[in-house]
């Protein structure tokens, strides 16, 4: 088969398509978005509203007997959580695959959550691909598990699995036959009668699980040409492992990261001298080992921050301390940070310049906005889209920023706490993150009565993860039409009576507007509207 | 094993660049891989993507002291990643600056021994002002052993074909700068 350099995020969508997976929705969310649109290339694929539409509508396709799959970032699983915890009671229909993508570092991301703790809490399995040819084979896998063993699966992707490119092969499409539909309530409605059988049916799973993974072919030692350090390792982290140490040390790597083994590590842990847990994030792998009795070297030693380089586990595993056991000089265990130290480079005798973080592109709808908020000293309630970038000088504008839609509820929390602020204080959020979960914020400033301004910065696509069509711009991800949703209509039909449109570039009609809409003792919602100038550059 | 980085601006094309380069290494029958950054980043920030080729490749992340070459689209950005640059290694710049927002200090840019090209004059020339990172790339070409049929496929199969002539102009004009 044909072997090619494929982007992660490609590989699991080629997998998707291998596996006779015939419904994918996601909601963007760097770095997991282009398996969606990869996906959309071979089957059908759709953009959600949001991430808990998207694993909702997979839940209800796998219902139906299809394969069924929905991708998103780590802190979409936050709000896919809910159908999942469930879901893994359920169990599946077709298989039901979920792809997480954790970003260590925050390349793009307001946090370093460590989504490993929801394979664990959702008592769903998880496998975890290293690179491209992994994506692909374990995508394929996960389809299988999930049928096999009635559950829903988590696949665990991270930024430098999603966005490396690395060789791999594609494989031979299997078709897949719709499951047959059976009425069954005690599996599929979950009522607490049907519940409890249904935890009974989880837990015994889970052992099962737990005995698959005791020989599963995911997990393999590699053998270096030394004894000593023994190391337990997954996806990225194992290549910079492997990168560090070479063959100097043997590994456990682990194709699955939940549920984990026993024996294997006891295999494992006999024929070296020291044995490491290298897991960016949480102890999560770590924990396992010393639950179950095995003295090993991980967190105490290495960062719980950001990505490691290859350099930093050379120093934390091979400085000279490490080979006598000596506990007190491992002073790199308290380092919290893996910014290097800015020394001048001692070959080119250059000093680093200063960071150059990303702006708003020249031309941005979005300086309009901002220049006007600016102009009338407003606090501004932040949100998760290019508009972010509000936050970074020279504009400075941004006074909170929390996640999807926080811009508009927590605007009302503010208006309870300190009502005089709403003569000063506005919400803005994008269109399509007001779609995602601005809506709802909307209905509670209506329901619960806050005089909030809230500007939905309408610019016609989801522009941070790639300019992705949403509910509102009148196209499909397969690019079809579609009714294009009217945020004007919408607003309105919450019962939000001041509805205004402007375009930002004209900064008189903003300031008027808002200098109104903050003076009504009633919700106000502002919309700027004006397209995407890297969309318009496009067109 | 070879390590590539190549460093530049949100918007400069260096996935494209490292594209070309992962299918001219991939076609001597190497392990390749490329690690790139999308997003929030790519909004006008840096962009660092790394490019390695080998037997067999483990991470893609290329460490401190570990590049062979550096290809710069933009010279503070290169100035930024001189860090990852082998004291054997060899640089190609663009003497291109592009400014930092909200910083108005001039900051040296350029290493000793670093070969610096008038990229963005020299595609400008070519006939496509974008064409900086296929100049490089020319320029590049002098230290690297590869064939011109070799370069020519592997950029012929990571443009769109009606940017194919321009971007093979820009290339060979950088060969010779």
């Amino acid at each position: 088969m044909e072997k090619r350099l494929m982007l992660g995020n490609e590989a699991v969508a080629r997998g998707l398509y291998e596996a006779g997976c015939s419904f994918v929705s996601s909601y963007p969310g760097t770095p997991s978005s282009e398996i969606t649109k990869y996906a959309s290339e071979h089957i059908y694929a759709e953009w959600a509203p949001n991430e808990k539409v998207s694993v909702e509508a997979s839940v209800g396709a796998s219902f139906a007997g299809a394969r069924a799959f929905s991708a998103m970032k780590h802190v979409g699983l936050n709000v896919a959580a809910d159908p999942l915890f469930t879901a893994s009671y359920t169990g599946v229909g077709g298989g039901l695959v979920i792809a997480v993508a954790d970003d260590m570092g925050c390349h793009p991301s307001q946090n370093e959550q460590d989504s490993r703790h929801y394979a664990l809490s959702m008592k769903l399995p998880m496998l975890e691909p290293c690179d491209s040819q992994e994506c692909l084979d374990y995508t394929r896998l996960a389809f299988e598990l999930s049928e096999q063993y009635d559950t829903p699966v988590l696949l665990r992707l991270s930024t430098r699995v999603s966005h490396s490119r690395s060789v791999a092969a594609e494989g031979k499409p299997k078709p897949y036959d719709l499951k047959d539909y059976v009425k069954d309530a005690r599996k599929w409605v979950m009522t607490p009668a049907n519940a409890r059988p249904a935890h009974v049916k989880v837990e015994k799973r889970m052992l099962a699980l737990g005995e698959a993974c005791e020989t599963t072919p995911l997990n393999t030692v590699i053998r270096g040409t030394e004894n000593k350090i023994g190391v337990i390792s997954a996806g990225h982290a194992y290549l910079t492992a492997r990168e560090a140490l070479g063959d100097k040390a043997s590994y456990f790597k682990l194709g699955m990261i939940y549920p984990l083994p026993v024996g294997p590590i006891a295999e494992f842990a006999k024929t070296v001298d020291e044995l490491w847990v290298i897991e960016e994030l949480d102890d999560f792998i770590e924990t396992h080992c010393r639950k179950h009795g095995f003295k090993v070297r991980g967190k105490a030693d290495l960062s719980p921050l950001g990505e490691y380089t290859a350099q930093q586990l050379r120093d934390a595993i091979l400085a000279p301390c490490c080979a006598c056991s000596c506990e007190t000089t491992h002073e790199s265990g308290q380092n919290t940070t893996n910014q290097p130290q800015p020394t001048p480079d001692i070959h080119s005798g250059l000093c680093p310049p200063p960071p150059r973080p990303p702006v708003l592109c020249p031309g941005c709808p979005h300086w309009g906005s901002f220049a006007a908020i600016k102009k009338l000293g407003l606090t501004v309630m932040g949100d998760i889209g290019c508009y972010t970038l509000g936050a970074s000088p020279p504009l400075s504008a941004i006074d909170f920023c929390l996640c999807m839609g926080a811009s508009v509820s927590g605007l009302h929390g503010v208006l309870k706490a300190r009502p005089e602020f709403a003569k000063s204080t506005v919400a803005v959020i994008g269109d399509s993150t007001f779609w995602h979960s601005g809506i709802t914020g909307l209905l509670n400033i209506v329901y619960n009565q806050t005089p909030a301004t809230v500007l939905i910065l309408d610019n016609a696509t989801t522009a941070m993860t790639g300019h992705q069509p949403s509910p509102g711009t009148g196209e499909t991800l397969m690019g079809q039409k579609a009714p294009a949703a009217d945020l004007e209509t919408v607003c309105r039909g919450l019962g939000v009576q001041s509805v205004a449109t402007v375009d930002p570039r004209d900064q008189k009609a903003l300031e008027a507007a808002l200098t109104e809409a903050l003076a009504a003792d009633e919700p106000s919602v502002i919309i700027c509207r004006r397209s995407c100038v890297i969309q318009e550059v496009w067109r | 094993m070879t390590n590539i980085v190549i460093a530049g601006v949100g918007g400069q094309g260096s996935i494209f660049t490292a594209k070309i380069l992962g299918s001219l290494y991939m076609a001597r029958g190497l392990d390749v891989k490329l690690t790139e950054v999308h997003g929030m980043a790519q909004r006008g920030g840096s962009v660092v993507t790394m490019m390695k080729a080998g037997e067999t490749v483990c991470s893609p992340l290329v460490s401190a002291g570990e590049a062979d070459y550096l290809i710069g689209l933009e010279a503070t950005e290169a100035a930024r990643t001189a860090e990852l640059l082998a004291p054997q290694g060899a640089a190609f710049v663009s003497s291109r600056t592009i400014p930092i927002a909200g910083q108005s200090a001039v900051y040296a840019v350029h290493g000793d021994g670093w070969k610096v090209v008038d990229a963005l004059g020299i595609a400008t020339e070519a006939g496509n002002p974008r064409c900086e990172n296929a100049v490089l790339l020319g320029a590049f070409s002098n230290a690297a052993d590869f064939t011109e049929d070799e370069w020519e496929a592997a950029i012929r199969a990571n443009v769109k074909p009606n940017l194919a002539d321009v971007n093979l102009k820009a290339f060979k004009m950088g060969q010779s700068a």
